[in-house]
């Protein structure tokens, strides 16, 4: 998913690129791709942070089931960082029936969002083939119609695809 | 005559929405859901402002748009830009109150799993029900906290009549058996509430997905759309400059 989604991000920058040709005016796309795959990274780094969190919860808890104490169960998993929005195995009024229900509800949030993810996914595929296609299309054409080599066009057709580009990715962020 | 309506609109301001406002909460019965999650609180007086303040601004656009009317017309200018930014105002207003309802019934489903787990979870730490009700309803934005388990289940039973969700229902079932039972005996009907709202949280997220599938055709409209106006603005071009 995440390969996918950098190998589209990179093919559609390329493809608006090869579009401009030797306009100065590609030059304004390199730092728009930089942004485009810095934000993405980092969510997909926030995503990925989540899922090991919850590995090592899941390991704290089976220590905890097991009869260790929270703070030996705690060093145990290596002193992960743990969540501010649970009690931490430190405080006093740290009990396991607490954790257990914290815990399970962090669970069904992650699993929430990795089925959501499977729903979405079809539909991002779908996304970057129709997003791909017409640039694909229009680069041949270009290629047959001598009179639309203009770059003012090509300057016009090429914000007016970044911005449907931004567009659909403002609505797969609303999700 | 436009100008007469424009002049007894002005005049009759306050007499015009006391009537309309009147009117809607006379009809209140039609539209409580409607402004339930609009105003997205069950106090009536609070819901009240908001049809007030929503018809005010009703009045507000009409008589804007009387006056633009009025100018366009003694200018002699088309009408028809006026017409166009009406239909667009009325549809993007539609969408707008779809939008919010919608959002805010996310809200809800949010809240309520926020107030279920933390009224199991200070059960769970000893406190008696009353006081984890009261800690837990501050979770809840819809309403303000109550003071006694009856006015919470009168809460609870007005949401239900609010939402039509089973899962509230329950919720309100939870808090009559709450009266009798520990929490360790209620340790069941937590977990399938919790379920239940999960499964409430999850359908709610595939119809949303659903809903993007359909608004992801306007990006790719506008992608063949840039790529027609590639193909046909030099032919255009030619057309206009004339060879």
């Amino acid at each position: 998913m995440k390969s996918v989604k950098v190998l589209e991000l990179s093919v559609f920058f390329l493809l608006l690129i090869f579009f401009l040709g030797t306009d100065l005016f590609a030059l304004l796309l390199i730092p728009i791709y930089i942004y485009s795959l810095r934000s993405f990274l980092k969510e997909e780094g926030e995503k990925t942070k989540r899922r090991l969190l919850l590995e090592e919860l899941s390991d704290f808890s089976n220590l905890l089931e097991q009869g260790f104490s929270p703070l030996y169960a705690y060093e145990k998993t290596g002193s992960f960082n743990y969540p501010s929005f649970m009690l931490h195995p430190d405080d006093e009024l740290f009990r396991f029936e607490i954790f257990e229900k914290q815990f399970q509800l962090f669970e069904k949030s992650v699993i929430l969002e990795e089925e959501i993810e499977g729903e979405i996914l079809g539909i991002r595929l779908k996304m970057s083939i129709m997003k791909l296609m017409p640039l694909g299309l229009l680069l041949f054409i270009g290629r047959l119609l001598p009179m639309a080599d203009s770059s003012n066009l090509n300057r016009i057709v090429t914000v007016l695809f970044l911005i449907n580009h931004w567009i659909g990715e403002r609505f797969l962020k609303s999700l | 005559m436009i100008l007469v309506l424009i002049f007894l609109l002005i005049i009759k301001k306050a007499h015009i929405i006391d009537v309309l406002s009147s009117y809607v909460k006379a009809k209140r019965n039609y539209y409580r859901e409607l402004i339930f999650y609009l105003s997205y609180s069950m106090d009536r007086d609070y819901q009240d402002l908001l049809v007030v303040r929503g018809l005010y601004l009703l009045y507000q656009l009409i008589l804007s748009w009387l006056l633009i009317y009025a100018a366009l017309d003694f200018l002699e200018l088309e009408l028809g830009v006026l017409y166009l930014f009406s239909i667009i105002g009325f549809f993007t207003a539609f969408i707008w109150m779809a939008n919010r309802i919608e959002e805010n019934k996310r809200n809800l489903i949010e809240d309520i799993s926020k107030f279920v787990f933390h009224y199991e979870l200070y059960l769970i730490q000893g406190e008696n029900q009353l006081h984890a009700l009261k800690k837990a309803s501050q979770y809840l934005l819809v309403f303000s906290s109550a003071q006694t388990l009856e006015e919470f289940d009168d809460y609870f039973q007005e949401l239900f009549t609010y939402t039509k969700w089973l899962v509230v229902k329950r919720i309100t079932i939870l808090i009559e058996r709450g009266r009798h039972f520990s929490q360790a005996d209620l340790s069941m009907d937590f977990a399938q509430i919790s379920d239940e709202l999960f499964r409430k949280n999850y359908q709610d997220k595939k119809l949303q997905a659903e809903k993007l599938e359909n608004m992801m055709l306007i990006p790719m409209v506008g992608d063949l759309l840039a790529m027609i106006f590639y193909i046909v603005s030099p032919f255009i071009s030619t057309l206009i400059v004339g060879g």
